[in-house]
């Protein structure tokens, strides 16, 4: 009796004591680490950056490829007929700022990404980490107007910024980053890890001088000023130097895991697409040697033809795919297992300093640069045979001309993005280039206007809705109509 | 295959033939009635084993000798003991027991208290209820039996889980699951695993579900804050305490009882059989709609290339199914003396669900022994084992694998032998939209037989305690309690499966062990000072949660076939290990004056290690009164027997909701892109101020009890205000998380809850019982957060979603609706079409309904007659909305009855049109579906539309697809008949009876069309959406029991 006695004041006594004992421990994350290198961020910013299936599957598939008629989706509607889908555009905001389901945040990775770099003193890592960074928030900003940039991921509730504001700031990411990647020293590099470059300081500097020239292509409407002085800076700089420079994701043919694979064949399970009416009349009439391995021929009669965007869906009746094997579906160009899509490539740099030759921003010749563009789009995608890139060069409408130069530099650039729908999109937007065949359903409850920009999350509007609200009054709205910062061609 | 050792295990038993010795003879008589009681227990306490019953006419024969103590019992009246002077002891009266005042129910913490001391409600129900289960989660039993208790099953096939809530939810996104306690010690009360989405997904059960009700003596529900507090932080959601059978004191006994239950499905969509495939009245052979030309017997090619004849093909979806069986087996053995009693019992359990190819195994053993150590120390020890097999769950929801979702959008001429061959000689799926990869339209067989999946849980708990007298006013209790779970999953998806973006297989396995210990200790003092009663109990207690999991994922198989993780090219890992423990101090005062004023006062304090240091001690107390008016004043009218006020105020505070390491940011690592491993953030931002939540809870009652036990009133009204509540709101995407930990918000639940107690019938031979349980509750969100509006709870899906919205209840079903002027007329678009409300802020959210129901009611009745019993019980609830998912893709698919509207019409007027030669817009329709409403410049309009757009319009206007959850149920009949004393004894059986019974067995009322009000594919908070349900079904058992 005494010892149970005994027993039991020990016991209380010991709880009482000390309650807490071992909660620490208990508590600790088990299976995380609390500190990381900067390196597995990256990779994420970089691949999930770079789309996986499911954001191309929105924003290139249904979004810029519709808009600039590389394929259509067979009976879609809705977007091809120009109209607003916001479930979708809420998605792609969600998504590349915030962890959500499915995808994963590559602006938030890349920024707390240099958050690391600047903790742990590694400032080749950190350049290179400014670089994309800029790279991917100039996409959305291109995409929504004024977002979230300065306060993103610092604030519960971001304030916005203005366009105008985060293009100054993405020149001085830019040149930033150049500075810190040639730092001297020798400090451990992403190796690997950079799923782009494998941690080649040179080509992020070749990448990052052509990025500059596309922000400052990009404003030259409404800020010729920057445009001059960004131009100027890049007088000396090495651009891309050939194909092997390009920035882009190289996808996993062994994974069976759909976000590690090409994108653009995970979609195709879909038997969905369909090449564009409009993308096949253009490479058919131009004799243009990408015809083939840009589409296939229709399963029914082997002919290259391709399914109008925008039709009347009441006259799509029949939703039987036998209907629809009557048109070319994506070519083998995009669907290798092993294969690439772009981020930016050699080409577009080409196009890009064609155009600033032909302006008269940097030196060289537009007519051997915008040759040049033409022929690394081609070897792109395996099309090398010199004789019939050079029979292409030599048509009569192909030549160039300088008094049509901007319209065969940003056509040439259109036919060379084809699967990267909405860069070709941004372009249209600042050039009203290429021309584009009309919608022919009239019903379209937006009454066919040509989209300018995505409208904002339904999230972030409810949740953050007095900033939200700011911007909207100062873009004058948060229609899909109003054209952002630079966006003053029409 | 069962039925050998069955059969053994009779002729064993019948064969070893007991023999008489000395007897004693009497007849037990009931003292009111001077009737002959059959069924009373006589026992001799100096011949061990002795115990026997009474016959039918009251008489019963004991071995015994002179001098010996003769102990006669029965339930209702006053035991009564007998020297045994002479062999015959002639007619033994019995007295009546005045009304069961004195009953003594189980409290917090295992507390016996007798109920009438009780400042709180709970509600008891007894074994019987479990004796005839026909359902594989015994939850479902409870339903209408508890005021305030409400069960909301699933339709997802068997042994799913349910919602059990305990006056109303009061948690915003965190579980709101009661806790179990089975013989004082806490047990796994995680909430049914039920992963099933609007996409799909698979519903596992609750660990609930495992425990065979054959061992269940009592369940206890302790509904309220103040009943509940002394358990702390785990009790906020109500307890349900669980006592198991242990052995008897009277000899051996041995019980054997087998049943048989059959599943029967029963509620089937509504199907059209007028039309097949087709759109706009044409007929195509891969079209995927039922929009087809009326059947007219014409010969078509199908999408298999055949020349059929194009007629109705009626019952595809109920051949597809089939009748479930259940088989059950369960024997008990249990004996003792008056120092020591064992039991053993095991059952064995084997269904085929209502799916082919589907079906669970479960296997129970469970052992207990009690004995007194010494005089003053009692050892209670048991041990359980479950081990279930489940093979191949149910796909639910959107899941192309579901077979339901199948039959909703499969064209109607499809014929279902068809799709018997489901794999082609390539190894591709052979289906009825002739398409072999990018398709959601599964052959369901091919669903069924290669995408399966299987799940075996092992259970242990184990329960040891200790009660022992220290001297006569104290006494101590030791308690020691494990849960361990260990569960494997596997599930597969076949190479080719036709949905899926990639052909090659997959594979996941996992494998998990929960355990759950808990410890306390308890001393406890009684002292009586003149008119005064005192209890003082102390304890400590510590309860621990392990967690540790491992899941792997494989892809592409490399030997085919061979389903094992290392087969696969691309194998995925994750671990999981998460712990927590709550460590607790405790103590109870009760006090009583002149045993009709009883007071109780509870205060606890937890620490909890999952929360901040700072903020990881916190506690609660309860404070209960209990005033028995008929043991106040004596002159009180005759016919009252019992009456009693009760009132409590207690506040509870918990972090259950929190997970572990919430408060921290830490990286994890996943497979990465071309052999670089990526290095992942939390997705939900991390808090490290979170405090506990609490809840403020007043009860007040009633209890009277009035003509000598024939009615009975209990009546309680409460209102529970929890706040401060701990939930992942979500925030901006831009601040790059998905949800941030926050404390915020605050629920209020307020209720009524009535019990009405009958006998309407009492004579010797007849006995009625009739209970009816009525319960009320109200909820309100009184807060969200500052910013926060609104919360989605769940759904999400084709637009509809259940919300919590400030100053409106947490379980509203939100989403569009249709278009209407002020005075509610229809405002259509420029095709006449009805369309839904967007407001100017592009909102096109409106509340549409709330989930749960505006009142319940339970009716439960037994009756007996002789030695035949009849139990029946109806459930019912009024108000509450469900949202089918189901109905809106049958409509827009043109599968469902009611698509047939006005498609004559239309065709008649579509044909009039092509025979004179006008198109479409030059044309006045002259029939399809009539529609009247204001154009959009304010101007009535009547048309006739295409009802082919018309219903997929409607499909996607989410309020045309919410239906009146109300129902009322017959849930339960049974009969069950004891075989008279005479004919038993001839097979030296001391009890043989047959019962037979059906639960679900039809809807009284019910206002949804082609599926159940109760067919919510979650278990959570998002309920009242339905999705692609499985039909629900009735079953209906019989059962036999033999007692030796």
């Amino acid at each position: 009796m005494k010892v149970f006695h005994k027993g039991l004041a020990v016991v209380f006594s010991l709880l009482l004591l000390n309650c807490e004992k071992d909660f620490d421990e208990i508590n600790a994350p088990r299976t995380g680490a609390v500190t990381t290198e900067p390196d597995g961020l990256f990779t994420v910013a970089t691949q999930r950056g770079s789309m996986t299936w499911y954001m191309y599957d929105r924003l290139q598939r249904y979004i810029g490829n519709q808009y600039m008629q590389y394929n259509t989706i067979t009976g879609s509607g809705g977007l091809d007929h120009y109209e607003p889908n916001y479930g979708m555009f809420s998605d792609i905001w969600d998504r590349m700022y915030g962890d959500q389901s499915w995808e994963i945040a590559p602006l938030f990775y890349v920024t707390h990404a240099i958050d690391i770099c600047v903790e742990r003193g590694n400032p080749h890592k950190e350049g290179i980490a400014r670089i994309w960074r800029a790279y991917l928030f100039q996409r959305m900003t291109d995409l929504y107007g004024d977002i979230p940039y300065s306060q993103a991921f610092r604030s519960p509730l971001p304030e916005f910024d203005t366009q105008e504001f985060i293009y100054s700031d993405l020149i001085e990411q830019v040149e930033l980053g150049k500075s810190l990647i040639n730092t001297p020293g020798n400090y451990a590099s992403y190796g690997n890890a950079d799923l782009i470059y494998n941690g080649d300081l040179s080509k992020w500097e070749k990448f990052a001088n052509t990025l500059l020239l596309r922000i400052a292509l990009r404003v030259e409407n409404v800020a010729p000023q920057i445009t001059q002085t960004v131009m100027t800076s890049l007088s000396d700089a090495v651009f891309m130097e050939s194909n092997a420079d390009s920035n882009k994701m190289l996808w996993d043919a062994t994974s069976s895991n759909i976000y590690f694979r090409n994108p653009i064949l995970v979609t195709e399970v879909f038997n969905n697409t369909r090449m564009s009416t409009h993308l096949i009349d253009y490479l058919k009439e131009n004799n243009d040697p990408r015809l083939t391995v840009y589409a296939k021929p229709a399963k029914t009669d082997n002919e290259y033809r391709g399914l109008d965007n925008g039709l009347d869906p009441n006259e799509q009746t029949v939703f039987d795919q036998e209907y629809y094997d009557q048109f070319s579906r994506v070519g083998e160009a995009f669907l290798k297992e092993d294969g690439a899509t772009y981020n930016l490539h050699y080409a577009e740099s080409c196009f890009l300093r064609a155009e600033a030759a032909l302006k008269g921003y940097l030196s060289g010749d537009p007519a051997s640069l915008y040759q040049e563009g033409i022929r690394a789009a081609m070897e792109m995608y395996d099309i090398s045979d010199p004789t019939i890139i050079t029979q292409y060069l030599n048509q009569t409408e192909i030549v160039f001309q300088p008094e049509r130069g901007m319209e065969q530099i940003i056509t040439q650039k259109w036919v060379s993005l084809c699967m990267n729908g909405i860069e070709a999109w941004f372009e249209k937007r600042r050039t009203g280039l290429p021309e584009l065949s009309p919608l022919q359903f009239k019903g379209s409850i937006n009454n066919g206007i040509f989209p300018r920009r995505l409208t904002y999350s339904d999230a972030e509007r409810r949740l953050n809705p007095d900033n939200v609200l700011k911007a909207i009054t100062r873009m004058g709205g948060d229609s899909q109509d109003i054209g952002v910062w630079w966006d003053v061609k029409n | 295959m069962v039925i050998k050792p069955f059969v053994r295990i009779i002729c064993f038993l019948l064969f070893s033939v007991s023999y008489a010795q000395n007897t004693v003879t009497g007849k037990v008589l009931d003292r009111s009635t001077g009737q002959p009681l059959p069924g009373a227990t006589i026992t001799n306490s100096s011949v061990p084993g002795s115990g026997v019953i009474t016959d039918f006419d009251g008489l019963f024969e004991v071995k015994a000798k002179n001098g010996d103590l003769i102990k006669i019992s029965y339930l209702g009246f006053e035991p009564l003991e007998v020297k045994v002077t002479k062999n015959n002891l002639g007619d033994l009266f019995l007295e009546p027991q005045a009304v069961a005042l004195d009953d003594v129910v189980v409290t917090a913490l295992g507390i016996a208290k007798q109920e009438k001391s009780l400042g709180y409600a709970v509600q008891k129900v007894d074994q019987q209820i479990f004796s005839n289960n026909t359902n594989l989660n015994f939850m479902n039993r409870l339903s209408g039996q508890v005021a305030g208790l409400n069960i909301s099953s699933t339709s997802n096939g068997p042994a799913s889980s349910n919602r059990i809530l305990i006056r109303g939810s009061s948690s915003l996104t965190g579980s709101d699951q009661p806790l179990f306690v089975i013989d004082g010690a806490i047990v796994s009360s995680a909430p049914g695993e039920n992963n099933a989405t609007q996409d799909g997904g698979l519903d596992y059960g609750d660990p609930l579900s495992t425990i065979n009700p054959d061992d269940i003596k009592s369940v206890t529900v302790l509904k309220g804050p103040g009943a509940t507090a002394l358990y702390g932080s785990l009790g906020t959601n109500g307890v349900i305490v669980i006592e198991t059978k242990t052995g008897n004191r009277e000899g051996i006994s041995v019980q054997f009882s087998s049943s048989v239950i059959v599943d029967q499905p029963y509620i089937f969509p509504d199907f059209q059989n007028s039309y097949g495939r087709g759109s706009q009245g044409q007929f195509t052979r891969f079209n995927t709609l039922s929009y087809g030309p009326s059947y007219d017997g014409t010969t078509i090619t199908n999408w298999l290339g055949n020349e059929i004849s194009y007629s109705p093909v009626l019952n595809q979806m109920q051949d597809f199914f089939r009748d479930g069986i259940t088989e059950n087996y369960d024997f008990q053995v249990s004996g003792g003396k008056e120092n020591s009693q064992f039991r053993i019992s095991g059952s064995l359990l084997n269904s085929e669900s209502i799916m082919p190819n589907s079906g669970i195994d479960r296997k129970t053993l469970n052992l207990s022994y009690n004995t007194n150590l010494n005089s003053a120390i009692r050892l209670a020890t048991k041990v359980s084992y479950f081990n279930q097999d489940a093979f191949n769950r149910p796909n639910l929801g959107g899941s192309p694998d579901n077979p339901v979702r199948n039959f909703y959008i499969m064209p109607r001429s499809v014929v279902l032998s068809d799709l018997f061959d489901y794999i082609d000689e390539s190894g591709k799926v052979i289906t009825w939209d002739g398409r072999t990869e990018g398709s959601f339209n599964q052959n369901p067989y091919w669903g069924i037989n290669l995408n399966t999946n299987q799940d075996i849980r092992n259970r242990l708990l184990a329960n040891f305690n200790l009660n022992m007298d220290i001297t006569p006013w104290l006494s101590a209790n030791a308690r020691a309690g494990w849960d361990y779970i260990a569960d494997s999953r596997e599930r597969r998806i076949a190479e080719n499966t036709v949905y899926k973006t990639s052909p090659v297989a997959s594979f996941s396995y996992s494998v998990s062990d929960r355990l759950i210990s808990n410890y306390d200790v308890l001393l406890t003092a009684k002292k009586e000072i003149q008119n005064f009663d005192f209890g003082l109990t102390g304890g400590i207690s510590r309860v621990d949660n392990n967690v540790k999991s491992l899941s792997s994922s494989g892809d592409d198989l490399v030997n085919p076939d061979l389903w094992v993780i290392n087969n696969f090219r691309e194998i995925i890992a994750t671990q999981g290990i998460a712990e927590r423990r709550l460590n607790s101090v405790f103590t109870t005062l009760d006090t009583s004056w002149k045993k009709f004023l009883y007071l109780n006062l509870t205060w606890r304090n937890d620490w909890s290690s999952v929360l901040p240091s700072e903020n990881r001690s916190f506690s609660y107390w309860s404070s209960n009164l209990s005033w028995v008016l008929t043991d106040t004043w004596d002159n009180l009218p005759n016919f009252l027997d019992f009456a009693k006020l009760r009132s409590s105020v207690a506040k509870v505070g918990n972090a259950n909701s929190l997970t572990t390491s919430a408060l921290f940011f830490n990286y994890t690592t996943s497979t990465g892109h071309l052999g670089q491993p990526f290095t992942r953030v939390p997705r939900i931002g991390p808090n490290s101020f979170i405090r506990p939540e609490s809840t403020l809870a007043y009860e007040f009652g009633i209890d009277v009890r009035m003509f000598k036990g024939r009615l009975g009133i209990d009546a309680s009204v409460y209102q529970n205000d929890s706040f401060d509540q701990i939930f992942t709101a979500p925030v901006a995407s831009s601040t790059g998380f998905q949800d941030q930990w926050i404390n915020s918000g605050s629920i209020r639940n307020q209720g009524l809850e009535i019990i009405l107690r009958t006998n309407p019938v009492e004579t010797s031979g007849f006995n009625w019982n009739s209970n009816i349980n009525y319960s009320l509750n109200r909820n309100k969100v009184l807060e969200l957060t500052e910013e926060l509006p609104l919360l989605i709870l769940g759904g999400g899906r084709s637009g509809i979603s259940v919300q919590a919205r400030t100053n409106e209840r947490s379980d509203l079903l939100v989403g569009s609706r249709y278009l209407k002027d002020a005075s509610g007329n229809l405002i259509l678009d420029a095709f006449n079409l009805p369309q839904i409300e967007i407001e100017e802020d592009g909102n096109a959210d409106f509340i549409l309904g709330q989930v749960q129901p505006d009142f319940m009611l339970g009716w439960t009745n037994s009756l007996t007659f002789k030695n035949v019993s009849v139990y029946f019980a109806l459930d019912a609830q009024i108000g509450g909305s469900i949202y089918s998912s189901s109905y809106a893709s049958g409509t827009a698919a043109g599968t469902l009855e009611n698509t047939l509207l006005g498609r004559k019409g239309w065709y008649t007027s579509e044909r009039e049109r092509v025979e004179l030669g006008y198109r479409p817009e030059e044309w006045i329709p002259t029939g399809g579906v009539a529609i009247n409403g204001l154009n959009e410049s304010g101007l009535p309009i009547s048309a006739f539309l295409n009802p082919e757009r018309y219903w997929s319009r409607l499909s996607g206007i989410n309020e045309a697809n919410v239906f009146d959850a109300s129902f009322v149920r017959l849930t339960e009949v049974s009969v069950g008949y004891s075989l008279p004393k005479s004919f038993t004894s001839k097979l030296h059986l001391k009890n043989c009876s047959i019962s037979v019974f059906g639960s679900n067995l039809g809807y009284l009322l019910r206002n949804t069309t082609g599926f159940s009000p109760q067919a919510s594919l979650s278990s959570g908070k998002a309920q009242g959406i339905e999705t692609f349900a499985f039909p629900t079904t009735r079953s209906v058992g019989a059962k036999i029991n033999f007692q030796l």
